[in-house]
């Protein structure tokens, strides 16, 4: 039986101490913002704009936000873009990945070199938007996935991973007559599946918050993602909101804090949904590839 | 051909597709489909503003020669529809337009755009955004020629820098076909919009009138048996009894003078106390340049403060609390003054107090206050320009065109024809019976919006209200309804009316950077003063680190632009 030493016991109780501290700190502003998201006006004023449990829930705020059909509509915008957009980027990341670890590729040096130079430099805003206009995008979902459709560092990770394999195992499945797809599909592919879910999963989130572009190159306001929409309810502060008040003369039983924080959740929550799946496959997949053997 | 050729030869082609997409791209065809923006070798030489177009029938602009007003009219009165002869609506135009909006989300259904629409026979795109966004997205779209027909929007610099990279038309050139607008364009307003003799926009009148004070809880007066205070001493004297004398009578030490308000980045709410002592901006005395830090006043002003702070008359985290926030305060008869717009006020206590009609008597505005030597007594300067219109020297490519977009935006300004119908989300034009507008004899209007309405029924069609940001304003605005309407109207038109000191800020462009960084450095130090963490024996040399830090650049620029001498 192993008896712990006093220091022992003295190390574990700390070290559980700032666990918990670390988790709280973690987790708290989470239920401060879903606390927020329930709370009347009223009670808001009444409890100095602090809450973690509403003494009075209200749902009211996600009513009025989910009744709009704008949100459901972006909604559906941004999930369109976070499902397509991964997906691609996953598939032409790993098949330009799987090209450039062969090392018997011709001009390999020039591919690599053009490819990883876009992770230090890009065109810019200006020259990205003339690229686009011209590419007749404006106006159209692709010019939010196309930009960001193959991540060249994501291409780097991937292609480290793919020459630190053993050569045998490639050359034993070209004896077994496996062609260069089977050999992708088949071994590459399962193989590297951690980190394919953690630049899927990068790309994804990429892709959910991404809101410039859509300022950018969407002049129909109906193609608007969700972050675009949200970003543009969380922009009116409460100072202009109450001079909005008098413009519009309206003035809302909801807070306006209680939408933001409403909205705030709403944008999360599909993220919060998927990440626990795919975590035990995040921290695994950012150091595959850079780990020989 | 053997099976593994074939392989990698698709392998060659996707992976010559992955760098086509990942490296840069050298740019494709130029196919525009919709409206293009035009190279800018082509932009044809300003145009003169009399030039009679090539359509036919037209009658030239109503207004042969721009003469700028002293001031907005007294009494607003809409032009003459006969004004807008030189339009006869007959060509369908494509109009592109843009404004810094409040909502900017979409709309199912825009009714305000097809009424627009068939009213003008046009085709509108119509962007809003919000300021920032709105900032970027017009340099991004002026840059890759692109640019829109007409911005409305506040950033004076941005429309300078455009302006004199020729892609602007001379503000001039369209004005005489907007009879409306030329009531508002005052010669402050002109001057303000002028660069080197050339207008770069027009500039709008504000949405927003001066109608912030102080607001005091006249209640409180009463029951302390004060009355309402002049000047410094007065005032200081009351901020002590709200504190210790128990005004809301319940026995706690719950009740403070005010606080800032500004979340920890600046005065605030509290930053109008400055004027008690002097102008508190850029100023010309006597032909030479001043500035409150150069006068005594910020110094005077800090004092005060600091007097508030040592005597513990502040809120519990005064400095610090946001504005949102700090209404757990003022709202719940913790706070002796605030800082707040006439109707905003009075309404806000009246929800605050589940409708009570008693609640909307709290609150009185307290005329501005003067220093102990009789200093101050006004409010700082107002009346700043709302934004300005820009219009792109594209849009004056096709002078009908041109025209087109006159008559259009003329007819949103106030009292014109379509004022009211983009307003609100939209007036009795496109939703009869949802809307009531009632022009006064005295220029001044009741617009209410029915709970009813689209635009407050459906959370999904708010942003139809960013169509009144080309004209809408509250400056003629008034309420006729009771407890709240009446008498937050009664409270804006006395705040209006009190007196400010002269506007110079108007007439200034200084280096935005330089700006920024002192305003920083202001925000910075002072609060150190007030806490005691510096003495204010060491003023002066505060003043030297101040134009070390940026301050004397921006006097230089001051001097240069106002045309004074160095102070």
């Amino acid at each position: 039986m192993h008896y712990k030493s006093a220091s022992e016991r003295t190390y574990q109780i700390v070290i559980h101490l700032i666990v918990i501290s670390v988790a709280i700190s973690a987790v708290f502003p989470l239920l401060y913002v879903i606390g927020m998201s329930l709370t009347t006006k009223a009670e808001m004023i009444a409890r100095n704009y602090f809450v973690i449990i509403p003494l009075e829930p209200t749902l009211e705020a996600y009513k009025r936000l989910l009744a709009s059909p704008v949100i459901w509509n972006s909604f559906v915008v941004s999930t369109g873009r976070a499902v397509v957009g991964p997906l691609l980027t996953l598939l032409l990341t790993t098949i330009g990945a799987y090209v450039l670890a062969q090392r018997t590729l011709p001009g390999r040096g020039i591919f690599l070199f053009f490819i990883l130079a876009t992770i230090l430099f890009n065109g810019g805003l200006i020259p990205t938007y003339l690229v686009i206009k011209n590419l007749g995008l404006i106006d159209s979902y692709w010019s939010l996935i196309l930009p960001i459709m193959v991540d060249s560092f994501g291409l780097l990770v991937i292609k480290i991973f793919i020459e630190n394999l053993p050569d045998g195992l490639t050359e034993s499945a070209k004896i077994d007559g496996a062609g260069e797809w089977s050999m992708l599909l088949r071994i590459i592919i399962p193989l590297a599946a951690p980190a394919l879910a953690a630049i899927g999963l990068f790309n994804l989130v990429a892709h959910w918050n991404s809101w410039f572009d859509a300022l950018l190159y969407l002049n129909d306001k109906q193609m608007y993602p969700l972050q675009m929409v949200l970003k543009n309810m969380l922009t009116i502060d409460s100072v202009s909101g109450d001079s909005m008040n008098a413009v519009l003369k309206s003035s809302q039983s909801i807070s306006t804090e209680t939408l933001k924080m409403a909205a705030v959740v709403i944008g999360i929550i599909p993220v919060l949904c998927v990440y626990p799946f795919l975590q035990k496959h995040f921290v695994k997949g950012m150091y595959m590839g850079s780990v020989k053997g | 051909m053997k099976k593994g050729h074939w392989s990698y030869t698709a392998i060659a082609l996707i992976m010559a597709l992955s760098t086509v997409l990942g490296a840069c791209s050298s740019g494709g065809n130029k196919e525009n489909g919709a409206t293009t923006g035009g190279d800018a070798s082509n932009v044809p030489e300003t145009s003169q503003a009399s030039t009679a177009p090539a359509n036919t029938g037209d009658s030239g602009p109503p207004i042969k020669e721009l003469v700028f007003p002293a001031a907005f009219p007294e009494v607003p009165k809409a032009v003459d529809a006969s004004s807008y002869a030189y339009d006869d609506l007959s060509k369908k135009y494509e109009l592109d337009l843009m404004v810094a909006g409040a909502f900017n989300q979409p709309v199912p259904e825009d009714t305000i755009k097809a009424y627009l629409e068939e009213k003008f026979n046009v085709s509108i795109k119509f962007s809003s955004m919000t300021g920032e966004d709105l900032k970027n997205a017009v340099s991004v779209r002026y840059a890759s020629g692109s640019e829109p027909d007409l911005v409305m929007f506040s950033y004076k610099d941005v429309a300078r820098s455009l302006f004199e990279s020729g892609q602007l038309l001379d503000a001039k050139e369209i004005l005489p076909y907007m009879p409306q607008t030329m009531e508002y364009v005052t010669q402050d307003y002109a001057k303000w919009a002028t660069v080197d003799g050339n207008m770069i926009g027009i500039p709008r009148y504000p949405v927003f009138p001066n109608n912030w004070g102080y607001f005091i809880r006249q209640d409180w007066l009463q029951k302390l048996n004060m009355s309402m205070p002049t000047n410094e001493d007065e005032l200081f004297a009351y901020a002590k009894a709200v504190v210790e004398k128990d005004p809301d009578g319940n026995d706690k030490p719950d009740t403070w003078f005010m606080a800032t308000a500004g979340g920890g980045n600046g005065w605030s709410m509290m930053d109008a106390l400055k004027a008690m002592y002097g102008h508190p901006s850029w100023n010309v005395v006597d032909g030479k340049l001043n500035h409150p830090m150069l006068d005594g006043t910020t110094k005077r002003f800090l004092e005060f403060v600091k007097k508030l702070y040592d005597n513990k008359l502040l809120a519990p985290d005064w400095y610090t609390i946001g504005w949102e926030p700090f209404k757990a305060y003022s709202l719940n008869d913790q706070i002796g003054m605030v800082w707040y717009p006439g109707w905003n006020i009075i309404d806000e206590q009246y929800n605050a107090k589940k409708k009570d009609a008693n609640a909307v008597n709290l609150w009185a505005p307290i005329q501005p206050l003067k220093s102990n030597d009789g200093k101050g007594g006004m409010y700082g300067p107002g009346d700043n320009p709302g934004g300005i219109f820009i219009i792109s020297k594209k849009a004056a490519d096709d002078p009908g065109k041109m025209k087109r977009l006159a008559h259009l935006i003329d007819s949103m300004m106030y009292p014109n024809v379509n004022y009211w119908a983009v307003s609100q989300g939209g007036g009795p034009e496109i939703y009869p019976g949802e809307s009531r507008v009632q022009l006064n004899e005295d220029g001044t209007n009741v617009f209410a919006i029915a709970p009813t309405h689209v635009q407050l029924a459906k959370p999904e069609y708010q942003s139809l209200a960013d169509w009144q940001f080309f004209g809408y304003s509250l400056i003629w605005q008034v309420y006729d309804d009771e407890p709240v309407g009446v008498l937050g109207s009664k409270y804006n038109q006395e705040i209006i009316a009190m007196p400010r000191y002269k506007n110079f800020d108007m007439n200034l462009t200084l280096d935005g950077t330089t700006s920024t960084k002192i305003a920083d450095f202001q925000n910075k130090n002072e609060i150190s003063f007030v806490l005691g963490k510096r003495s204010l024996d060491e003023w002066d040399s505060y003043v030297e680190e101040w134009k070390k830090a940026g301050g004397q650049k921006l006097i230089d620029e001051a001097v240069e632009q106002l045309q004074v001498s160095k102070p």
